[in-house]
Order: structure tokens, then C-alpha cells, then sequence
């Protein structure tokens, strides 16, 4: 009996270590990733977890941007031409492009520029089948007023696509190359509105990406195939299956026992264990993004700008930086990291000063303190590991104002949709930049639009910076765009629109046995070269 | 009684208490256990003033530090400190609150919500008792971390809310074990001759069955006490119940998850303080229960 | 006999039905939805309930009836490998126990249930998988099984659906499927464990007081032999309705250890729809652990008293 428990057990636990599946686990990379997808579809979204597992594995976009000059390289379009007057852009397809056949839909004909106005149609056509399908929100566009940029998207043959544009705009071919501008299949939107089911086509999806959709259980996992006809050639891994573990713990401890070869997120307390281990390898990025506290200046106290001094004096980054970020990242003085052209030197946020933020508020009424209630993100963030930890900081300075802080700990989706409804209080919140543009940044977290998008979450809406951005776009001339971008950062430093905390890096731990992945310089990381040894 | 003097000295005849306290007494881990509960109501009774800090308190000069007998440790925070700095020592005494002391007020709640309706409903009979029976054979059946989960997701997270929930969801428990011991109890042959005596209602509870639910109780509370002190970090451990920074041991110890790797006792050491508050409280109940029960034998 | 059975059936019912009013009630609070008539609500929901109907989930967008077709089984696995394990320990555990009455082999054994009837389940469960999974590298750390294998889901079973799968790695996704339930059923099994020594323990002593024991002694038979041939024999029926009693705690400690060890199961689904404020998740969620947790008691009761004719009679003591 005991003879017999005994060889069962050996055999159980060589079973970890034997070779039967050996050449499976050659051809599989398994992705330890912090969150579920919110939907297939990026252009609905602007979660970094959503994008992370769609926008780079399933899809391709027209345009894609070198990580060194930050320029736009061909990717479906091959070639593209803009009007003398900046209003209108014509696009040369890429041949030859075949979307993925899966289970649900096979493709009869590769990408046409039918597929380009059906993508971007349902953005801006309110009448188009799709625009209201799950929600007509387009959170990203929304905020960047794409609507009222694109008047017209319309084929000129099989192979061209013009876009007419109301007015020129500098940055509209660094946006097109944002993770958010993928390319769906128009054969396949047909085939599902005569279906009768159109949401389905952001749930289960059809792209041109090195990767297809296999299995998805939310929650849970993610298994993706290989996409035998992509155009830059078949992917080395046969699947790739991402693996959802929203505890980083957990997600480290898998990436010890080789559960998982690649880590998002580790967690910035981890990195000297992870060091310590010469299994795996950590892989740094300078982000461009940014880690805001977000005060609803639309809302008192909060609408008084002694009141949001105060609190930006009261704060001590520098303890949030130790302790949150390990010291891995740098503080924030404004919003755009110092990276980006667009960095103003200039502005310098204040060192901490309890004295006068207790004299500001005294000020303003509020010598007694008051009760707020602060949002925090549940789990890691590209720009914030600890979403919780750094409310405990704040909430421990504000204490000695008096002001009393309650936290509350989100998931993403519910986070979104309360910033959306705009009652919170303060949030701490950031941006990922997802191209070099300080457009992007600026008009996402601070502009009018992005108020009713809920990614400016201070509901902050200045019209001197609002005119600022529009200048810039318009402007071709490189020295006078910096200008009027520092000029609007100069506008929200002075009234205080955002506290900005710290510019976090990007962080990626993996099995050394990993090669060739590349972590993409907006997010994301792309596994179409990654092998194991 | 005491003043009247006692004619025969030898024929001391001890009351099934005393007997039962005198088992107790000899029971090694019944005596540990109940040292152990007192240390832990003084911790929890004194905290403000054993605790060394304030358990919100920062030292951003000492985040992280190990407990003080390791190399790197500090004597001046003897259980090291977490990831803000906080001393851990502080903040386990004040969880003792938290955990230990709010679970004490629920079972006490729940043990006078639930006497109540137990004992109504155990000198009661006919319909009344049937309809108490099934009704609380339907809450039993759903087991009190379910139903507490159930009720934070109503209300809301928080610990306020938590306790509530646990209450409720203790209750069912307390009322039942009192009602079966009350009707037990009204089966038998003293009370009826109580009764056919002319004895009122009150009488009888008064005299006849009050006396003999000290054994239930005791052994129901202790029960209880163990089982909200689990319930409580359960849900404060998957983030349900107390919120951060808070130092309720559940949370405590989902809080510093991510931080295994790196300083395990910001981990271990919540963990251990329920194992012992839970096992110091069995302690104790195993011993009575023993005791009591040799004593009826 | 029918009669009880009849009874029995009634009970069950009664409670499901208190169950869905408190189901209803979760909605009727949520939704604040103060025009609709309560009654009118209520038989409504209960038609919807009937009809298989338990809503959409918000998170998803799929229906609330097929996540719970679809996790119930992992709840039943890990549930089933803990009472298992629980009986294969806990009842030679009990016999040893109760066989060494007093020396300190049964003073060991009692402390050792005492200490396990305390242990928080999550923290267990953290503690084994930093000694076994991390220190010693033996077992998986999370999950039902490797996500290298392409498992179709037929009974949602794990151990079973790797066996029945067509794949060529039918073997070694087997056996992963066994290492990962190894811990979890482990951590989940401690607290039935305990329970199954304790009631295996004192059934035996008071068996072993019987005359028919004493009479098999004074014949000559090894204390051994009459352990194993009678007293354990009628020490089970004992034990085996406290198990049933034992599936609402072991319900609940299975949603922390499937928290705990990422199993994809009723309870962490639960738990991460509360999170998400998934209410028809949440409804779903909770009325099927609820119910699980009903019948399956139920049953186990039922069970007993059909199979062990002494309890019959105890039933009818208590009837008449």
C-alpha cells in the first residue's frame, strides 16, 4: 500500500520535470498579464490590459511608428500622400493582406480598402450598422475629437482610401498608428449583421494580426494561434496563451516555477527578488506616461484653487516615489515626462510645505478640514504599481490637515464608468501615451472633450488651453508647436488642473529561455519574433 | 445561603459548576488557552497604551525593516515594519481591535439576538415553533461566510458592514443550539411538575431553564467567537471587509501580498495572529466542552 | 419511510424558495426599483429562475446560466478530491486515536485537529504553495491546469476531461491535472479532516462500550480484528451524515482556497463578481452555491438514513 503511494507520487512529480510534452512547450509562450480584456476590440477602450492583449497580437494597423524618430513606417499602407492643403490623405494598401480564419468566419477575399472605410466609418457615421453596437462610446477618438477632424472616409479603388479632413492636423498620422486604429474586417461585419449579432464581431474577433483568437475564458485565460498567412510571415510560436493573475505575487511566483515565461507588471518590490534569480531577465523601458492625482475641480472644495495648492503642497512625492515605485522612475514636475519634445523644464512642481498648505486652506474656509472620498485603481497600472499604497501616503499627509480621506479600491470597468458619471471626488489616476505626440497626453487627461470621455478626470476645461492644442496641430513648424505646448502646460501648472506624482518606467520580467520579444515603445508588448531556446 | 451555617462540613457537595471547573482546571491546553485569551482581551482592551506607534503612523526613513532579532532588524520596531513603514507590532495590537474585539461585540450581539428568539421559540409549541424551525433550518443551511459575502455585496465593503453581515449571519446559529437546548429542556419531568405546581411562564424560565443553558451557551459562544474571527479576516482578506489602511489582520495580510518575496513576516505575522486567537479560544471551548461533559456523565 | 422522504422533500423545497426571496431581495435592493410591486416581482423572477433564465452578466455579456454550467464543476472536483482525502485520512486517523485513548499518540492527534480546526484556510494555502510549489519546486502554483494543453471541456472535470480528451498529450495533461488539484484539495480537505478524526473517535469509543464488542473480546478475537470487523463498521454511519453537515464549511473554505490557488470555480467567480459589481453574476453565483450546498446536505442525510437502519429508527423516536 504504502510501496504503491509512494511510486504514484514519484511519478506525479517527476511528471513536472519529464520531457512528454517537451516540444509543446517549445512552441507555446505562456504571458502572465494583470487584467481581462474589456472587449476585443481597442478602438472601444482605453485600457492598457485591453490593448496589451488585442491591438498587437490580432490587428494591424495602417501606419506604425519607429520607437527611434518617432516618425509613421509603412505597415498596411504601403505608401501614403497628403493634400497641399493638409485636408486630405490618401492611402496605398498593402496586397496580398488575409485576415484570420477561425471557427467563426472565413475570409473569402484579403483586406481591401472596404475594410479601411468600414473600420473607420463606424467611428465617426452615426448612422453606420455598427456605430451604437456596444455603446457607441469610442473613448480615444471621442477625446480627440476625431469625429469632427474626419469628415469623409471613402474608397477610391480596391486598393486606395482617402480620408477628408475639416481642417489640417498635424498629428493625425501618429494617431492612425495608435494602438486604438485597428483594422477590421468589413466581409466579416456583413456577415455577422446578417446574423442578426453584431456585437459579436468585438468579441470574438477577426484581424490581420501574427496572432488568432483560439479560446477565451474570462478571468482566466487567453489562447491565441498563430496566424499561418501573416504578412510579415508566420509567427515562430505556435500558440500564445495569456494567462490572467491579477496578483503580482502570484504572477511572480508562476514566472519562478515556469508556469509563466513572461511577466507583466512586476511589481517594483520585487525587482531585487527577481534579480537574485539568474533564471530570469527584467527588461526596462523609459514610459511615457505619467501618474496623476486628479482633484474634480467641477466639485467643492475642489473648484477652489487654494484648496487644490493645498493639497499638491501637502503631498510628499518623494516618499510616494521610495515607496511605491521602489525608486524606479523619476517624480513628476508636469505632465509630459521630460522624453517627450514637448517638456516644459521650466515649471518645477513646490517641495512640500505643510505650513502653507494648512495657511491655503485657512484661506479658503477650510482651517477644519473636510471628508473626501479618493478613487484608486485596483492592481498595477502602467504608470502606477500600487494604486492603494500611494492613496494610504496621501491619505496619511492629508490626515494632518485634517482632511479625512476615504479610499476606495475599483476594478478598471467600474472605475471608468463612475469617472464618466464625473461625481468622484479625487482620483488618482494617469496616462500611458500611446504615440510621441504631447497631443495625445494633453488633450487626453486635460482637454474639454475627454471630460464626457472620463479620461480628464479632473474635469478640468480651460478654453486658452484648448485653443493652445488646436494651434499646435495646425502648426507645421516644430519650434512654435513646443511653444504652444509648454504655453498650455504653463496654463494647467498655474490653476493647478492635475497633481501630477511620477513618471513610472516599464517593466518586464521573463524567462531567460525567452527571446526576441520586443517591448513596444506605446505599451504592449509584440510576441510575432519571440521563440524559445 | 452563604451566611447560614453549614452542619456538615465533610458533605461538601459541589455543584456541577464547580466539579466542571475543577476538570477544566486540570486540562493543560484548556489552562494555556485561557491565559492566552486573557493576554489577548488585555491586548485588545490596552492597546493604545502597549503599542509602541501609532498603527497609521509612516517612517519613510524605515520602510520595510525585518523583525528585530534578524540581521538587519531594528529593536526599536521589534516585529520590523511594512512597505510604508509602519511598525508591524503596533499595528498587530491595534488589529487585535479590529479582529479579536470586533468579533467578541458580534458574538455578543448574537448571542442576546439569538437567546431571544430561542428561548421564545423553544417554550413555545405548535406552529409557531415549526414555522422558527424551518425558517432557521433554511439560514443554517447556508454556511455564515456565504451569507456574510452575500451581505457586503449588498451593502457594501467595509467593516462596519462586515460585522452586520456576520451577525446576521451568527445569529441562525445561537438560536438554534439556544432553542434546542430550551426545548430540551422543557421535556422535562421537573418542569412539568413546575408547571402542574402553577409555576407561570416566567417561573418556569426563570427557575426551571435559565439555569441550564450556561452549558450550551458557553460552549455555543466559544464556537461562535472562533468561527466570527475567521469570517471577519476571510472577508477582510479578499478585500470585502476592513479597507486599507486599516489594520485588521485579514487585511493586513492581503495587503502585503505582494510582498512575500521580499519580507515574509509582513505576511506570516497577521497569519499567525489569527491561527493563535482562533486557537486559543478553540482551547478553551474543547476544555470546557470536555469538562462539562465528564461532569454530566 | 415516505413519509420522512416526503418530509424531507418538503424542507428542501421551503428552502429553496426562502433561497430565491432572498435572491429577489439582492435585485429588489440593488435596483431600487420602487414602481414594479414586490409580489408581482417576485413570482416574475421566479418564473425567469424556472424557465433557466438567471439574467445577463454585466462583465461578460454572456448568460449568468453558462458561467455557473461552466465553473460548477471545478467547485464539485476540488470538493470531492478534500472529502476524499478527508475520509482516507481522517477515519485510520480516528481509529488510531481512539484505539490509544489517553497516551499521547491520541493527545497528538487531538491537538493536531485542534490546531487545524484554527488555521485561517487562505493563509494555509499561501504557506504551502511558498513551501512546495516555490521552495521545493515540486507542485504547480495556481490554476486547474496547464494552459500549454488544449483541453475541449466535456464534463468541466479536469482529471476527467484530460483523460477523455483527443490529444496526444492525454497523459501528461492528466497528471498535470492531478498536481494541480494536490494542494488545493489538501488545504480544503484540513477542516473535514479534522471533523471525520474527531467523529470517528468518539463513534468508536462509544462502540467499542457495546456489549457485542466485549463478547467478541472475551471470544478470543485481536483488538485489531474487532475494530476493523465491527466497530468500524458501525462507527461509520456515524461519521458519514457529519460530513454532510460539513459541506457548508467545506463550501465556504473552497471559495478561499479557490482564491487562494486561482482554481476556476464557483466561488473565486463570485467573489471577482462582487468586485465587479456584476449583480446578475452575483445572484447566479449565490444561488447556486447555496443550493449546491442545500442538496448536497440533503442528500448525504437521506442517504444515510437509507442506507443505515439504526437512524431510521432514531428518525422515528424523534417523529413519534
Amino acid at each position: 500500500m504504502r510501496l504503491w503511494l509512494w511510486s504514484l507520487l514519484t511519478t506525479l512529480l517527476l511528471a513536472g520535470c519529464d520531457g512528454g510534452n517537451r516540444q509543446l512547450a517549445q512552441e507555446s509562450l505562456l504571458y502572465c498579464v494583470e487584467g481581462t480584456p474589456l472587449t476585443f476590440n481597442p478602438q472601444l477602450i482605453i485600457s492598457t490590459e485591453t490593448l496589451d492583449a488585442t491591438a498587437h497580437q490580432l490587428y494591424d494597423r495602417l501606419l506604425d511608428i519607429t520607437p527611434n524618430s518617432q516618425q509613421p513606417i509603412p505597415a498596411l499602407a504601403t505608401e501614403w500622400e497628403r493634400s497641399d492643403d493638409g485636408l486630405r490623405y490618401r492611402f496605398t494598401l498593402r496586397p496580398g493582406v488575409t485576415f484570420h480564419d477561425t471557427d467563426w468566419f472565413s475570409p473569402s477575399r484579403p483586406l481591401t480598402a472596404e475594410d479601411v472605410v468600414f473600420t473607420f466609418a463606424r467611428l465617426v457615421d452615426p448612422q453606420h450598422p455598427y456605430h451604437s453596437v456596444s455603446g457607441g462610446h469610442y473613448p480615444f477618438f471621442d477625446s480627440i475629437g476625431w469625429q469632427a477632424l474626419v469628415s469623409e472616409v471613402h474608397a477610391l479603388n480596391e486598393h486606395q482610401v482617402e480620408f477628408v479632413l475639416t481642417r489640417p492636423n498635424v498629428s493625425f498620422l501618429t494617431n492612425l498608428a495608435t494602438d486604438y486604429a485597428v483594422i477590421l474586417s468589413a466581409e466579416y461585419g456583413e456577415q455577422l449583421l446578417a446574423a442578426g449579432q453584431p456585437q459579436r464581431l468585438d468579441q470574438q474577433p477577426v484581424g490581420t494580426g501574427p496572432f488568432m483568437l483560439n479560446q477565451y475564458r474570462p478571468d482566466e485565460f487567453i489562447r491565441y494561434h498563430r496566424h499561418p498567412g501573416y504578412w510579415r510571415g508566420s509567427a515562430r510560436l505556435a500558440q500564445l496563451v495569456f494567462d490572467i493573475t491579477p496578483k503580482s505575487s502570484k504572477r511572480l511566483a508562476k514566472l519562478l516555477t515556469g508556469e509563466c515565461d513572461v511577466m507583466a507588471h512586476p511589481a517594483t518590490s520585487q525587482l531585487s527578488v527577481i534579480k537574485q534569480h539568474s533564471e530570469l531577465a527584467l527588461s526596462y523601458a523609459t514610459g511615457m506616461n505619467v501618474a496623476v492625482l486628479a482633484l474634480n475641480t467641477q466639485k467643492a472644495p475642489f473648484d477652489d484653487i487654494r484648496v487644490r495648492k493645498a493639497l499638491s503642497l501637502a503631498l510628499n512625492r518623494t516618499d510616494i516615489l521610495q515607496a511605491v515605485y521602489f525608486d524606479i522612475g523619476a517624480l513628476a514636475e508636469s505632465l509630459l515626462p521630460p522624453v517627450s519634445w514637448g517638456h516644459d523644464p521650466s515649471l518645477l512642481m513646490p517641495l512640500p510645505d505643510q505650513d502653507r498648505a494648512r495657511w491655503l486652506l485657512a484661506q479658503a474656509g477650510l482651517s477644519e478640514g473636510f471628508d473626501m472620498d479618493l478613487l484608486v485603481p485596483s492592481g498595477a497600472r502602467t504608470y502606477n504599481p500600487d494604486g492603494l499604497k500611494t492613496g494610504q501616503l496621501i491619505q496619511r499627509r492629508l490626515a494632518e490637515l485634517g482632511i479625512r480621506v476615504k479610499l476606495l479600491s475599483l476594478e478598471e470597468q467600474i472605475l471608468r464608468r463612475e469617472l464618466r458619471q464625473g461625481h468622484q471626488d479625487a482620483v488618482l489616476t494617469g496616462w500611458s501615451a500611446d504615440t510621441p505626440d504631447p497631443d495625445n497626453m494633453l488633450r487626453n487627461l486635460l482637454s474639454c472633450q475627454a471630460i464626457a470621455a472620463g479620461t480628464n478626470a479632473s474635469r478640468w476645461c480651460h478654453p486658452l488651453f484648448e485653443q493652445q492644442l488646436d494651434l499646435a496641430l495646425t502648426e507645421p513648424q516644430m519650434t512654435r508647436r513646443i511653444g504652444y505646448y509648454q504655453q498650455a502646460q504653463q496654463l494647467a501648472y498655474q490653476d493647478m488642473a492635475v497633481i501630477p506624482l511620477v513618471h513610472s518606467q516599464r517593466l518586464q520580467a521573463y524567462r531567460k529561455e525567452v527571446q526576441g520579444l520586443r517591448l513596444l515603445p506605446y505599451g504592449g508588448v509584440a510576441f510575432h519574433q519571440a521563440y524559445k531556446e | 445561603m452563604s451566611g447560614r451555617a453549614n452542619i456538615y462540613p465533610e458533605l461538601h457537595v459541589r455543584s456541577p459548576r464547580e466539579q466542571a471547573w475543577e476538570l477544566f482546571r486540570k486540562n493543560t491546553l484548556g489552562m494555556i488557552g485561557l491565559w492566552g485569551l486573557g493576554l489577548l482581551s488585555l491586548l485588545t482592551l490596552l492597546a493604545p497604551w502597549l503599542a509602541p506607534y501609532a498603527p497609521y503612523e509612516q517612517f519613510s526613513q524605515a520602510l520595510l525593516m525585518p523583525p528585530s532579532w534578524a540581521d538587519e532588524g531594528n529593536i526599536d520596531f521589534f516585529l520590523g515594519t511594512d512597505d510604508l513603514g509602519r511598525d508591524m507590532l503596533s499595528r498587530l495590537v491595534f488589529g487585535a481591535r479590529l479582529t479579536f474585539g470586533n468579533a467578541v461585540l458580534v458574538v455578543l450581539v448574537a448571542l442576546l439576538a439569538g437567546g431571544c428568539i430561542g428561548i421564545v421559540g423553544g417554550m413555545s409549541k405548535g406552529f409557531k415553533a415549526s414555522i422558527l424551525n424551518h425558517f432557521l433550518d433554511t439560514l443554517l443551511s447556508i454556511p455564515s461566510l456565504l451569507l456574510a459575502i452575500i451581505f457586503v455585496a449588498i451593502l457594501g465593503p467595509g467593516l462596519f458592514n462586515t460585522l452586520i453581515a456576520i451577525t446576521l449571519a451568527l445569529t441562525p446559529q445561537f438560536t438554534r443550539a439556544i432553542y434546542n437546548a430550551v426545548s430540551d429542556e422543557m421535556q422535562k419531568e421537573y418542569i412539568t411538575a413546575l408547571r402542574l405546581d402553577g409555576g407561570t411562564r416566567w417561573r418556569i424560565l426563570r427557575f426551571g431553564v435559565l439555569p441550564n443553558l450556561s452549558d450550551t451557551i458557553v460552549s455555543q459562544t466559544t464556537r461562535g467567537l472562533s468561527a466570527a474571527i475567521l469570517d471577519i479576516t476571510a472577508v477582510g482578506f479578499l478585500g470585502l471587509g476592513a479597507q486599507p489602511p486599516r489594520p485588521e489582520w485579514g487585511a493586513m495580510l492581503s495587503d502585503a501580498m505582494d510582498l512575500v518575496y521580499l519580507a515574509p513576516w509582513t505576511v506570516t505575522l497577521p497569519g499567525l495572529a489569527i491561527l493563535l486567537s482562533v486557537l486559543v479560544v478553540n482551547m478553551v471551548g474543547e476544555g470546557l466542552r470536555q469538562a462539562i461533559n465528564e461532569v454530566m456523565d | 419511510m415516505l413519509r420522512y422522504l416526503l418530509r424531507r422533500l418538503g424542507l428542501l423545497l421551503t428552502t429553496l424558495l426562502v433561497l430565491t426571496l432572498v435572491a429577489y431581495l439582492l435585485e429588489f435592493k440593488l435596483l431600487e426599483d420602487a414602481q414594479s410591486d414586490f409580489m408581482t416581482g417576485y413570482l416574475a423572477f421566479l418564473q425567469q429562475l424556472l424557465a433557466g433564465d438567471f439574467g445577463i452578466s454585466s462583465a461578460t455579456g454572456l448568460p449568468v446560466l453558462g458561467a455557473i454550467g461552466q465553473y460548477f464543476p471545478a467547485t464539485l472536483e476540488l470538493c470531492l478530491a478534500a472529502f476524499t482525502i478527508s475520509l482516507l485520512v481522517g477515519v485510520p486517523t480516528g481509529t488510531l486515536a481512539a484505539l490509544r485513548q489517553g497516551r499521547w499518540q491520541d493527545t497528538l492527534i487531538l491537538t493536531g485537529t485542534l490546531i487545524g480546526y484554527s488555521v485561517p484556510v487562505f493563509w494555509l494555502g499561501l504557506l504551502l504553495v511558498m513551501f512546495f510549489s516555490l521552495h521545493l519546486g515540486w507542485l504547480p502554483v495556481s490554476g486547474q491546469l496547464s494552459l500549454l494543453f488544449e483541453i475541449e471541456q466535456v464534463t468541466g472535470i479536469m482529471t476527467i476531461d484530460t483523460l477523455l480528451a483527443d490529444s496526444q498529450y492525454r497523459w501528461p495533461a492528466f497528471l498535470d491535472a492531478v498536481r494541480h488539484l494536490i494542494l488545493p484539495a489538501l488545504v480544503l480537505a484540513i477542516v473535514p479532516t479534522t471533523e471525520v478524526i474527531r467523529q470517528t473517535r468518539s463513534a468508536l469509543l462509544e462502540v467499542l462500550k457495546q456489549n457485542y464488542i466485549r463478547a467478541a473480546l472475551t471470544k478470543g478475537f485481536s483488538e485489531t480484528q474487532v475494530i476493523l470487523r465491527h466497530g468500524l463498521r458501525n462507527a461509520f454511519p456515524m461519521a458519514i451524515p457529519t460530513l454532510g453537515l460539513q459541506f457548508g464549511t467545506v463550501l465556504t473554505s473552497a471559495i478561499m482556497t479557490e482564491i487562494v490557488f486561482d482554481w476556476p470555480g464557483l466561488g473565486r467567480w463570485l467573489v471577482s463578481s462582487i468586485a465587479l459589481q456584476d449583480y446578475a453574476a452575483i445572484k447566479g453565483g449565490t444561488l447556486a452555491i447555496a443550493t449546491f450546498t442545500i442538496v448536497a446536505s440533503s442528500a448525504v442525510e437521506v442517504l444515510s438514513t437509507l442506507i443505515y437502519p439504526a437512524r431510521r429508527r432514531a428518525i422515528y423516536v424523534r417523529q413519534g
